[in-house]
């Protein structure tokens, strides 16, 4: 070999060792970087052939810088990521929810409805006070602000996770972007087969985490280094493109005339819809279009249960000026977010109908036989109507309760200045206004039932005892026969109870699958973590070795200078 | 052997941290409000419970106001039911002094006089309130049960129906020929003076300008019918002599129309309702039968005009006035016990409730402070291994 060729074995390990040297250095750096995989010089022996001796070495080659990573269980962390993400957001959305709704508290629903019950008990006490007239105004008026308040937060909540749910999506195109570069600078750098692409790929893997926490992915890597991305069967990075995706909004109109906003992303150009089942994004639209809708539809059927029953009982009896018939809630706002007063109880608190008055009565024939006089009406209070079994209680109709049917052809009539009549109540009277299909002279059967006692005086607070009873009254959750089986209050606090079973499932599917991470991390962190310590340990070797590598080059110097001087 | 590396340590140290840390927060979380359970994720079944306590204790409470509003109502009746008897002994005895023939008619018409103190004092004990609702008229709160009206008649359409006559009866009055004047049964109410019930006219109140009851002219306040005594009186009465026509005026007590006997109803436990009042038709009387004002007048009748046997006849009807004062106090007095027994009952209902909400939702203090005390310890210990962990690396040997 000559004494030349001995230097070049020489510089060839100090280039080597300074090499080395090089990504210990890059390891160091990069110890705290995420998603770093530690890199190793591989070096091999070089030889050549030698006539003597069969081989001999040629100094050292450096092969390859080598990337210790495991693939598989990067494979397995993207599979948790998903479930993570989408554990996370539901835990998020939960924990939302118990704060909007604040129980157990004294400022919570349940509370005000406590209060509520309390003032009508109140009423029953003092039926012609007004003060306990305004405080069960006062109190209702809480009541349906709470019911309000509830029903805003939610509908805020959606709004502020439906604009985020565009910072998803474009986070996922921007991933999908990255990706597919990298894909291409791998594929470039590899083309030979000879080398790795190490820092494209460690960029690459961490995209692709990062991909999975937003929606449930699968990598599957080619022989040319590209990795095809799909998502819950469709592709969005492939060999040599990629596939956006675009959020849109739908505004649904709903048949109880409130508008609902729809949200989903749509797939490329097409108008297929993208739904993923797990990541982030999986999360979100679980929480808009299941989990929330559920909460805000239940305390909707509060709202209404709470309409329907108290109207119920209230329209059946008197206020302070002898009127029925009158509504306590505005029955057309049943929902949450418009449950109010009716008209006539914000006007005036005399209108609450504290009064009972005494039981509802079928007349002694039912229906009674009426016919139209040269008026177009019929009075119920003429004795000439049924001269045998008349009662001058029938003056006292009862709100809802009359039906008029033609005889004999048995068509029913409707009620209402633009239909067919119109009852007056405090007379007892009924007016034809379609003088077609009813002209005077009609022989009509008239159903209804009368209050057997009429109004019994301001003292009478019957009926505010009866409103106040319905707290205990079986007002909701009906079963499969339309029976009620629930008081509102027990409706409630299971409703409340179901949040809190869902939040701890939710948390512990969190925690389990935090813990799983932590453990996979661990694991590729075993594999690919930068130790200082060992890097430590690897400069001081390589630092030697250079040194030796230095001081076999000088050696040999000084052997060439020994012949120089011959 | 597995390699552990600087960052694996920082990853576990600072998740071990953050649990510590974490539980430390939570513990703090309850200490500082109290509660056991500030969320229902916190306890979710002790959730539900603790909410259906809090109705349940609302609504004993308010079960326990509606009793004792019951109960202030019973008092004010048991009072004046009280007032009314004491009102009533002493006009009894009154009567049976009146009744004995050894007293003059001036001796007569002083008892006569307490008499009719008394039954002022009744009228005003009949139109006691509370809260400012009058507590004997049932549901109609604000109708007076009796009323001190002052009547008059015009003397020459006294035929009891209330249309003129042209021909005046005085035209065929006779002297000392009784004369119907009021027919004892109407009792309208409808118009201003209404046509009184005879039985309620104050006996002495009676008054015909220019007359003197007793020598001019006799009344007979029971059968409602006048006599003229002499002939100076037939003709001052006489519309022919006298155009102009002259009434006559008294006081009467006047029973209202309206319905007074609706019960009022205190609801003071779970479908248990009960009445607080007694109605004027219980105590003082039903509206066209002998009420208690009509007994007392009776009596005061018999003593105005030294009628012995009057006197008599009206102690019997004071004894059945009084059965139907006797009877509503008891009435009122064991309601007002059922009342009572309730109201404890529901005090210690309500201490119960409570007791056991508290043991659902309050934080027990003692266990707490403990537990919190041991994860400040294991927290403090985490931290110190952490640092001395993390801090020695080969990088300060070399």
């Amino acid at each position: 070999m000559g004494l030349f060729g001995s230097m070049g074995v020489g510089v060839r390990g100090l280039s080597a060792s300074q090499l080395a040297l090089d990504v210990t250095g890059q390891n160091i750096s990069n110890a705290n970087t995420e998603g770093y995989s530690r890199k190793r010089v591989s070096v091999s022996s070089d030889s050549r052939r030698d006539s003597a001796l069969g081989q001999l070495g040629n100094g050292v080659e450096v092969t390859n810088v080598e990337r210790y990573r495991n693939e598989f269980i990067d494979a397995q962390i993207q599979g948790q990521m998903g479930d993570k993400g989408y554990y996370t957001k539901i835990d998020e959305a939960y924990e939302r929810i118990e704060n909007i709704l604040n129980e157990p508290s004294d400022t919570g629903l349940n509370s005000f409805l406590d209060n509520f019950w309390d003032s009508l008990a109140d009423l029953s006490n003092n039926p012609s006070d007004l003060s306990s007239r305004e405080s069960v105004r006062a109190n209702t008026l809480a009541m349906t602000n709470r019911f309000h308040a509830v029903a805003d937060e939610m509908d805020a909540y959606r709004s502020s996770i439906d604009s985020n749910l565009n910072a998803h999506v474009e986070t996922v195109n921007e991933l999908t972007a990255r990706i597919s570069q990298l894909n291409q600078e791998i594929a470039t750098v590899e083309l030979g087969g000879k080398f790795q692409a190490n820092d494209s790929r460690d960029n690459r893997d961490l995209a692709l985490k990062e991909l999975a926490m937003q929606i449930p992915v699968e990598a599957i890597e080619d022989a040319s280094g590209r990795v095809s991305v799909t998502s819950g069967g469709s592709i969005l990075v492939g060999p040599t493109d990629r596939v956006e995706l675009t959020l849109y909004r739908d505004e649904l109109e709903l048949p109880d005339g409130t508008v609902r906003s729809e949200m989903f992303i749509r797939y490329g150009n097409l108008a297929t819809k993208f739904e993923p089942k797990g990541g982030e994004i999986g999360g979100v639209f679980e929480i808009r279009d299941e989990i929330l809708k559920d909460y805000e539809d239940t305390l909707d059927q509060i709202a209404s249960d709470l309409v329907t029953a108290v109207n119920a009982v209230h329209v059946t009896g008197y206020d302070l000026d002898e009127d029925t018939g009158i509504y306590f809630f505005d029955p057309t706002k049943t929902r949450a977010g418009d449950i109010e007063l009716s008209g006539d109880i914000i006007r005036n608190v005399s209108n609450i109908a504290a009064a009972r008055g005494g039981q509802a009565s079928n007349p002694a024939i039912n229906p009674v036989p009426a016919t139209v006089t040269a008026q177009g009406t019929i009075d119920l209070t003429d004795t000439a109507l049924d001269p045998v079994n008349f009662d001058a209680r029938y003056v006292n109709l009862m709100e809802g309760s009359v039906t008029v049917t033609l005889t004999p052809a048995g068509t029913q009539l409707a009620e209402g200045a633009s239909n067919d009549y119109v009852i007056d109540y405090t007379n007892g009277q009924i007016s034809f206004v379609n003088g077609t299909l009813v002209p005077p002279g009609t022989t009509v059967d008239v159903e209804f039932m009368y209050n057997d006692v009429g109004f019994g005086g301001i003292g009478d607070g019957e009926n505010a005892v009866a409103l106040a009873e319905l707290k205990n009254s079986l007002t909701s959750d009906p079963d499969v026969e339309g029976n009620n089986t629930q008081t509102l209050g027990e409706f409630y606090s299971s409703f409340i109870g179901q949040l809190g079973i869902d939040r701890n499932e939710a948390i512990s599917n969190m925690q389990t699958r935090e813990y799983i991470l932590q453990q996979l991390e661990q694991r590729q962190a075993e594999v690919s973590g930068v130790s200082l310590d060992e890097e430590m340990a690897n400069m001081i070797k390589f630092e030697h070795s250079y040194q030796a590598a230095a001081k076999f080059i000088s050696t040999i110097d000084q052997m060439l200078e020994v012949l120089m001087n011959l | 052997m597995s390699r552990i590396t600087f960052s694996t340590i920082n990853e576990v140290v600072q998740v071990n941290l953050n649990d510590n840390y974490e539980r430390l927060s939570k513990l703090q979380e309850q200490i500082s409000s109290g509660k056991a359970i500030n969320r229902p994720s916190d306890a979710p079944i002790q959730v539900t419970n603790a909410l259906e306590m809090r109705s349940d204790i609302s609504g004993i409470q308010q079960y326990r106001r509606n009793a004792e509003d019951g109960r202030s109502y019973l008092g004010v009746v048991d009072a004046t039911l009280l007032n009314a008897n004491s009102i009533f002994q002493s006009m009894r005895e009154r009567a049976l002094q009146g009744t004995s023939d050894t007293n003059s008619d001036v001796e007569r018409s002083y008892i006569g006089n307490e008499v009719r103190q008394s039954i002022l004092q009744l009228l005003s004990v009949s139109n006691t309130t509370y809260k400012g609702d009058f507590v004997f008229s049932g549901q109609n709160t604000d109708v007076q049960p009796y009323t001190l009206e002052k009547g008059s008649e015009a003397i020459d359409n006294v035929d009891g129906t209330g249309t003129d006559t042209t021909d005046s009866f005085l035209n065929n009055a006779q002297l000392n020929t009784p004369i119907q004047i009021f027919d004892r049964n109407s009792n309208d109410s409808s118009t201003a003076s209404g046509n009184p019930r005879v039985s309620h006219i104050l006996p002495g109140t009676l008054n015909i300008p220019g007359l003197t009851e007793g020598t001019d002219f006799e009344v007979d306040y029971t059968g409602g019918q006048i006599t003229f005594l002499t002939q100076a009186a037939v003709d001052t009465a006489d519309t022919a002599l006298n155009p102009a026509g002259i009434t006559m005026d008294f006081d009467w007590i006047r029973r209202s129309e309206e319905d007074l006997s609706q019960p009022v109803m205190r609801a003071i436990d779970k479908n248990v309702v009960m009445q607080v009042n007694v109605t004027a038709s219980e105590v003082f009387g039903p509206l066209n039968e002998m009420d208690a004002f009509e007994a007392s007048i009776k009596l005061l009748e018999g003593l105005h005009e030294n009628d012995g046997n009057r006197i008599s006849e009206s102690i019997t009807d004071l004894d059945t006035t009084f059965e139907r004062f006797l009877s509503s106090q008891s009435k009122v007095g064991s309601r007002y016990n059922q009342i009572d027994q309730t109201w404890g009952r529901q005090g210690d209902k309500e201490i119960e409730a409570t007791r056991i909400m508290s043991e659902i939702e309050d934080l027990d203090f003692a266990k707490a402070i403990s537990e919190f005390t041991l994860s400040e310890s294991v927290y403090n210990a985490s931290l110190q291994s952490a640092a001395r962990v993390l801090q020695p690396s080969l990088v300060d040997f070399v």
